[in-house]
């Protein structure tokens, strides 16, 4: 497990959703597919889960080898009082960015 | 589902975020397998005409499949299995032991329009039933609808922002660590020439449909998955694949598939005819993007898709 720890630059941002103060952790992780499950590899040891027996999100996560947890911690930055995280189904800003920042991101492609 | 997955969190409150939504994926993974043969999509698929009662997640499939087979005017088509298993796909492509179970009765209905109106979600009493005959795949929706549902039960949970991304079908909400928004990257079916571009969104979903990713030979004929709903055949699409970027990831996944139907000479105007974002690669290699994607730089082709 890596970590890296960035502060977000000081320039103009657009509004955001309010979010809560205290430091903002990223967590970035890859895990490969077993056959009857969509995920059976995650880097670290078998934990002891919390929650309900019942609950099937509470099921300990079989232990294999493989990749990568990287947690990347920004500093927080200023509330600037918006508010609303809930999901929206809005038609979604689409932009297409020439100079990608260096913040983990995610890739679309065809069926693995 | 096979595939891989990627969680980007923003802000979690829970202490491992990571984990949890991989647990809730596996729970819809042996709710929602062709592939596992007491999953709710089984047992339909073997009901025999009659209510089989399910979880509440798959309430919520079946009724997204039928919305968004009305909404692509059945482009996208979730009854299309049987065309899949008899072309070779009815093992899972990550363990062979793991099999399609079809019913004797199975077949793609003939007239697909009374067959989807023949589909009964009752909620009340939590149950869907099939026409006899009718079966369910949720390839082609079901991974965008997972992305969904984990990014929402993470939101919910007071995480900040949340992106889950299944297999290249995705869902993001709440706030993007970058203020300029979620960032995805579309790759190029030839995974070797890198991205065809970076694109990012505020919110919603992306999907790819591909006929190049996943497939398979039988004897001496590659086959797709990419099934052609008008004809009942495999499509003859000169796309080699197609990204929408839409409200939802199962929103997205379902005009992927539709789209790519569409052509080269046509992707476009489908796509602009549902206010859709997209870029398609045609097998010869053009790169073919809506006008909010074309960008300031030129993306290098990388030739024919083989």
């Amino acid at each position: 497990m890596t970590t890296e720890d960035t502060t977000r630059p000081a320039r103009q941002r657009p509004k955001k959703a309010h979010v809560a103060r205290g430091a903002r952790v990223v967590a970035v992780g890859l895990a490969s597919a077993t056959a009857l499950g969509l995920v059976g590899i995650l880097a670290e040891p078998q934990r002891a889960t919390t929650g309900s027996s019942n609950d099937p999100a509470a099921q300990p996560v079989p232990t294999v080898t493989g990749p990568i947890l990287r947690i990347v911690v920004h500093h927080p930055v200023p509330d600037d009082g918006d508010d609303g995280n809930g999901p929206s189904y809005a038609r979604p800003m689409v932009r297409r960015v020439d100079a990608p920042s260096t913040i983990p991101r995610a890739s679309t492609h065809g069926s693995d | 589902m096979a595939s891989r997955v990627q969680v980007i969190v923003n802000t979690a409150v829970e202490p491992d975020p990571v984990r949890s939504t991989m647990g809730f994926l596996e729970h819809l993974e042996a709710l929602w397998s062709r592939f596992v043969p007491d999953s709710d999509i089984s047992r339909l698929n073997m009901g025999a005409g009659g209510p089989v009662r399910v979880a509440p997640e798959t309430l919520v499939l079946v009724r997204t499949m039928l919305e968004a087979w009305s909404a692509t005017d059945g482009l996208y088509d979730p009854t299309l299995l049987p065309i899949l298993v008899d072309a070779g796909y009815g093992t899972s492509k990550v363990d062979p032991r793991a099999t399609t179970a079809l019913p004797a009765s199975a077949a793609v209905p003939s007239h697909p329009r009374e067959c989807i109106g023949g589909i009964i979600v009752d909620d009340d009493d939590g149950t869907v039933t099939l026409p006899v005959g009718v079966t369910l795949d949720p390839g082609g929706i079901g991974k965008g609808l997972a992305a969904d549902l984990a990014v929402a039960r993470l939101l919910a949970g007071g995480t900040a922002g949340a992106l889950v991304s299944i297999g290249g079908d995705l869902a993001a909400g709440g706030l993007a660590p970058d203020p300029a928004g979620w960032m995805i990257d579309v790759e190029h079916p030839i995974a070797s020439i890198g991205p065809v571009m970076t694109v990012s969104i505020d919110h919603g979903g992306a999907a790819t449909s591909s006929r190049v990713s996943r497939t398979w030979r039988v004897q001496d004929r590659q086959h797709h998955h990419i099934v052609d709903p008008r004809s009942g055949d495999e499509s003859d699409t000169d796309l080699a694949a197609v990204t929408v970027f839409s409200r939802s990831g199962h929103h997205a996944e379902a005009f992927a598939t539709a789209a790519i139907l569409h052509g080269s000479d046509d992707v476009l105007e489908y796509l602009g005819s549902l206010d859709l974002s997209g870029v398609a690669v045609s097998v010869d290699g053009r790169i073919i993007a809506s006008p909010d994607l074309h960008g300031t730089q030129s993306v290098d082709a990388g030739g024919p898709v083989p």
